[in-house]
């Protein structure tokens, strides 16, 4: 085996030093995934584009360059109310989210005990439930309690479906977390709590970061949920749906573009905390 | 002189895991000052008592004590003030070297920050590496993070610093000049040290006292010379591996027979009867090409040769395949002018040929 091994490794380079003209398999499978990117990315690319056309009608014909719908929705009442409930849904969420999920990667990384794997499927479980099915459960377990119709009903069904995010994010840091860390902390005279303000949320910082963005991206364009719980405390996405069925206007071009830009801003700044962090570790 | 007062008394400690043993009841007495090693193979419960006395495990029973007075057997970590050189320096990847050193004086809240940053720069500045004070810690080598490591115990100026294998992650150069320098600091300071180590050039370089554990048990506690020229038993003797053991029966007046011939050892304890194990010290072993008629001498086949700087360890083979170990002087061999299988004669005092107390006794 060894033998093989060596043998397998000599001829490497000759492999990589063969003439570099692309195969036409290569070309085929870059001009696929093009076409797959132009496939997912066309409509939003649309939606931006026609958000600042001066036409009534999303046709060929450009009707040269407007911010008359941005004028238009915020000038609307309605959407003005949605924006504003869903940043504060989603602020909120992304805090509470955050917190539960560091506290449920914590207990995982610090404790062993019985019945762990169950606890572990139990706090990953939420995103695997269709939204519908979870929609529904909530809107009639929060009408005995009062929920129904609240922003804090919002609230509590985006923090169920967010927590797991943040757990899976931060589970991960602390994966990478020296399990001496804590005890040097605790050698050097740091307390337990001491330990936590002083060691594990400064390591896990970079992933406190990406969930608390991540979350909040989840929830403030999150639907289903927010249409079955909210009410008429209506969310920006329960509002754009209701102006769809009633009219087809550009106005909703304006809110899709502002939605996808606040979206895109949080998963990027995400992706980039944590990629920063992986840059840090090879060095 | 009276004996130091023991900092440290660890009475009947033991540790179990489940239904295994890590650590038999054990006493140990460590005297102020002393630098002390702990050192055996791995799972021989060195580390787990390491972490009993830094409160990182609590023990299934016994007690320690603190100055034979105040019992810390249950006191939390923190609360111990015996900092902790760890074989992974665990030192903390998001502060800098700077702030790594004034971490434990920060949660002492007694000293203002310029105070603090002035005794974390002068240990810094005391081991050699005030220069990297502001760096990053995966920006240092191994051998800096261990000086960091250091300096971040010391700040603390404890009365006893445990060190957990510090230099295992080093290479053999680094490890020798940390070796020293860890020697110098303990003179200069005066504390304790307690050091845990499977590597026994190590211990013996360094220790004042070496204590020897196998399988949870202490085996033996004593000076290098102690252990070397007396170890308390075969494991000992063997784990020390400075010696041929062979075993026989004793035939009184210090004669023992071998299988592979009739043997006076007159050091250790007396062979009265019965079974008897002796050792014979590897540097204490003559060897010439004719046989001399000397006492304890023996015919030997030549193996190996292995040459450790200016010694040569050689291995030779009896009669009924006994490996028996030779250390010389690079220069003592030239004469002889050995060669994998050649006859040689080996000879030694019988007042070098160590009996082994009594297994059980």
């Amino acid at each position: 085996m060894k033998h093989e091994r060596r043998a397998l490794d000599a001829a490497a380079p000759i492999r990589r030093a063969r003439p570099r003209g692309k195969p036409l398999a290569d070309r085929l499978l870059g001009a696929f995934t093009l076409l797959a990117f132009g496939f997912i990315l066309a409509p939003i690319v649309s939606i931006i584009v026609f958000s600042f056309n001066a036409d009534r009608f999303p046709t060929m014909v450009w009707g040269g360059f407007s911010l008359r719908w941005y004028e238009a929705i915020w000038n609307d009442a309605t959407v003005r109310a949605g924006f504003w409930r869903s940043l504060r849904v989603s602020a909120t969420v992304s805090v509470i989210a955050t917190a539960i999920g560091f506290a449920t990667a914590y207990v995982d990384y610090r404790w062993r005990f019985f019945g762990k794997t169950l606890y572990l499927a139990v706090a990953t479980l939420p995103p695997t439930v269709p939204i519908l099915v979870l929609g529904l459960a909530m809107l009639s377990f929060f009408s005995t309690i009062g929920l129904v119709g609240t922003l804090a009903g919002v609230v509590a069904g985006h923090v169920v479906i967010c927590a797991p995010f943040a757990m899976a994010l931060i589970r991960l840091r602390l994966a990478d977390m020296s399990p001496d860390l804590e005890p040097a902390a605790w050698n050097l005279g740091a307390t337990r709590w001491a330990t936590m303000r002083a060691v594990v949320i400064p390591f896990c910082r970079p992933a406190i970061f990406a969930a608390l963005a991540i979350t909040a991206a989840v929830s403030f364009d999150e639907f289903m949920i927010a249409w079955f719980v909210g009410g008429f405390e209506e969310t920006l996405p329960v509002r754009i749906l209701a102006m769809l069925q009633g009219q087809v206007s550009p106005r909703i071009n304006a809110i899709g573009t502002i939605v996808f830009a606040i979206s895109i801003t949080l998963v990027a700044a995400a992706q980039l905390l944590t990629a920063r962090r992986a840059r840090h570790e090879e060095e | 002189m009276l004996a130091p007062a023991p900092i440290l008394t660890l009475e009947k400690i033991t540790k179990r895991f489940g239904a295994a043993v890590a650590l038999h009841p054990t006493d140990l007495e460590i005297r102020k000052g002393e630098f002390i090693a702990l050192m055996g193979p791995s799972g021989c419960g060195k580390t787990t008592t390491l972490r009993m006395i830094a409160g990182l495990e609590t023990p299934s029973d016994g007690r320690i004590l603190l100055w034979r007075r105040d019992d810390i057997t249950w006191a939390p970590p923190w609360e111990r003030d015996m900092p902790l050189v760890w074989q992974s320096y665990a030192l903390f990847p998001f502060l800098t070297v700077l702030q790594n050193v004034e971490f434990g004086l920060k949660q002492k809240r007694r000293f203002t920050t310029p105070e603090r940053r002035k005794r974390a720069m002068d240990w810094l500045e005391r081991l050699g590496i005030a220069g990297f004070a502001g760096r990053r810690i995966d920006q240092l080598s191994g051998g800096q993070r261990q000086r960091v490591a250091l300096a971040r115990a010391l700040a603390l100026e404890p009365e006893i610093l445990l060190l957990d294998e510090p230099l295992s992650a080093l290479d053999a150069h680094l490890r020798l000049q940390m070796q020293s320098e860890l020697k110098r600091l303990h003179r200069e300071l005066g504390i304790t040290f307690l050091y845990v180590t499977h590597n026994q050039s190590e211990a013996f370089a360094m220790a004042d006292r070496v204590a020897i554990l196998n399988a949870g048990r202490i085996q033996q506690i004593g000076s290098a010379q102690e252990i070397y020229r007396a170890p308390a038993n075969r494991f000992v003797a063997e784990f020390v591996g400075a010696s041929t053991i062979l075993s026989g029966r004793a035939a009184g007046d210090g004669w023992i027979e071998t299988p592979v011939g009739r043997f006076r050892a007159l050091a250790g304890a007396a062979a009265a009867g019965g079974e008897a194990t002796f050792l014979i010290p590897a540097d204490r072993v003559d060897l010439s090409p004719q046989p001399t008629g000397a006492e304890n001498e023996v015919a030997a086949r030549v193996e190996t040769e292995e040459f450790t700087g200016a010694f040569v360890t050689i291995m030779l083979t009896l009669a009924d395949g006994t490996e028996l170990k030779v250390q010389k002087q690079q220069s003592d061999l030239d004469a002889l002018a050995l060669e994998p299988g050649a006859t040689v004669h080996a000879r030694w005092s019988a007042d070098v040929a160590y009996v082994l107390p009594q297994e059980g006794s």
